[in-house]
């Protein structure tokens, strides 16, 4: 058995997760802010019956607003694991649902136990045991019987109706750094903010209460500041009164990522050229006989961004890219041109988040010509785990 | 942790299933997106780098997520142009159907050269996610044809 969580600690470390997410943006304030979590949920089982983790209600008022799952076993690495809007959460309902399901599958259904189990996870049902037995599973709201183990491949895209037990099939060297993370992010929350004795409650913050004031006031009081920062580009630096302004363009060719790169970069500046234009310059050949641009050559981008606008675009390479860099050129509302091994794409915004020393996350919002003739927009590439090989900037000339 | 076992692709979907609640911003994709099985990323001699995992919404594919192989995030990455809208994006079976990427292969293919089973690969840059399918052609000579949704290729081509 790895439980990591005690029953009594489950409202204060969602509270504190759901407080932290609200105060970095990353909850929508308007759905969360003056909601309050009232119990320690519902506890979620694997089906080889270690607890896994607690559904818990969130309410505003009356409402139910939300529901967090929370983890409370080791194969998990972070005690938040998924927070839902606008779904109802009403266990006792939920059990009489499933016990008249189960009374229409088999009417002489003889149990002691129900409880809910993650069958394949993150998709549930009842279990109605006797004793150890299991008598029946019964998926979540659809009300349909869970084969047994033995049963049915997974299909070729997504997984068959099946179960499987996550903490089985969990490596056990995952489960050890699993156990690490978990337990130092607790440490580090009961080091902030330590749990009290209820005497002591009355005057405190109470973590239950999701408040973004209150919240804030309390980290004023922490020595270490918090921020978020997150800017995509704008089509000014004034960013109240436009859109973020960027454009895909997916390359033409396999091997015309450069060139993809380098029309993005232009368009954002409102020189249209097309791909095939901006490949000729830089001696990518056609589209029927393409060519890629080689490492020797990295520098023909700076020449070209100039020429292809008359110089009235200043264009630089950096050999060492950094995450200064990034942000610092985001926040100047210019794009860059990004190359790692083998690729060039552009980065069009950044976000950082940091509220302690152990609460970073640094993202590059990408935008990658890759795969041809589409692309993609990465928001968010981790920033820690890229190889930067080279970034170009272009600014405006002033006169 | 080296994953390669196939049984090893419930830990990588639950992974990218933590990683969707907190990482997708879109809110269609958000309310109907599901995760697709995870497919391996295989270097040119099998061995598995990272995993690719898809985001469907009915037969659309909206996004994927790019694990490494200590499953910690690379990316996610989508194909929308605007927010709620799969406008443009890709059918799920054009990036995920071995038998539709083969018959885009065989198209492209010398009517004598023989095709391999499609594996998920890459081209140049982990990022650069490709199908692969390697060819024998007069059973002397070689070589891999790339599919990338719509596009094929071949290196010698390139």
């Amino acid at each position: 058995m790895s439980e990591l969580l005690r029953k009594s600690d489950v409202k204060r470390i969602t509270g504190l997760e759901l407080n932290a997410l609200q105060f970095a943006g990353v909850l929508d304030r308007g759905v969360f802010d003056g909601s309050h979590i009232t119990s320690s949920g519902t506890p979620i089982y694997d089906i080889d019956g270690e607890l896994l983790f607690y559904r818990v209600p969130v309410r505003r008022g009356q409402k139910a607003s939300a529901l967090a799952d929370v983890a409370a076993n080791s194969v998990f690495g972070a005690p938040l694991l998924a927070v839902q809007h606008g779904l109802e959460w009403e266990e006792q309902q939920i059990k009489m649902s499933a016990e008249a399901a189960a009374r229409k599958i088999r009417s002489n259904i003889d149990f002691d136990k129900m409880e809910f189990v993650a069958y394949s996870y993150p998709k549930m049902a009842i279990r109605f045991s006797k004793g150890n037995n299991e008598i029946l599973m019964l998926e979540l709201f659809s009300w349909t019987q869970v084969p047994s183990e033995r049963d049915v491949a997974p299909g070729p895209q997504e997984y068959g109706f099946s179960r499987w037990s996550l903490v089985r099939e969990t490596p056990e060297e995952k489960k050890q750094k699993n156990i690490t993370n978990y337990r130092k992010r607790v440490s580090q929350w009961d080091e902030l903010f330590p749990p009290l004795p209820p005497k002591l409650r009355k005057e405190s913050f109470k973590p239950e209460y999701i408040k973004y004031a209150e919240f804030e006031r309390q980290l004023k009081a922490i020595p270490t500041v918090p921020r978020i920062e997150t800017r995509d580009l704008y089509y000014s630096l004034d960013d109240n009164d436009h859109h973020p302004c960027y454009e895909l363009r997916g390359q033409q060719t396999g091997v015309w990522c450069v060139a993809a790169s380098v029309q993005m970069l232009l368009d954002f500046y409102r020189y249209d050229y097309e791909q095939t234009r901006v490949a000729q310059a830089l001696n990518l050949g056609t589209l029927t006989n393409p060519n890629s641009l080689p490492y020797a050559n990295d520098g023909d981008v700076v020449t070209v961004i100039e020429s292809m606008t008359g110089n009235a675009l200043n264009a630089t390479m950096n050999t060492n890219p950094s995450w200064t860099e990034f942000r610092g050129e985001i926040r100047a509302n210019h794009p860059l041109i990004s190359f790692i091994p083998g690729h060039s794409r552009t980065v069009a915004g950044y976000t950082r988040t940091s509220l302690f020393e152990w609460y970073v996350f640094r993202g590059l919002l990408v935008y990658d010509p890759w795969p041809p003739n589409a692309g993609v927009i990465t928001r968010w590439e981790n920033f820690d785990t890229q190889t930067y090989r080279r970034t170009f900037t272009a600014a405006v000339t002033m006169v | 942790m080296k994953i390669m076992s196939e049984t090893d692709n419930k830990i990588v979907r639950e992974e990218a299933s933590k990683l969707f609640h907190t990482i997708v911003e879109d809110s269609l994709v958000k309310r109907e997106g599901r995760l697709l099985q995870p497919i391996p990323i295989v270097n040119i001699n099998g061995d598995t780098e990272a995993w690719f995992i898809g985001v469907g919404v009915n037969d659309i594919l909206a996004g994927f997520f790019q694990l490494d192989i200590n499953l910690n995030l690379m990316r996610y990455s989508s194909f929308q142009r605007r927010t709620s809208s799969l406008e443009g994006c890709p059918r799920i079976d054009a990036w995920t159907n071995s038998g539709e990427i083969l018959e885009r292969a065989r198209k492209y293919a010398l009517p004598n050269e023989q095709l391999g089973v499609p594996f998920l690969t890459y081209d140049n840059n982990i990022s650069r996610i490709v199908w692969g399918v390697r060819t024998l052609i007069h059973e002397c000579s070689s070589r891999i044809i790339y599919v990338a949704g719509d596009y094929v290729y071949s290196k010698q081509d390139t």
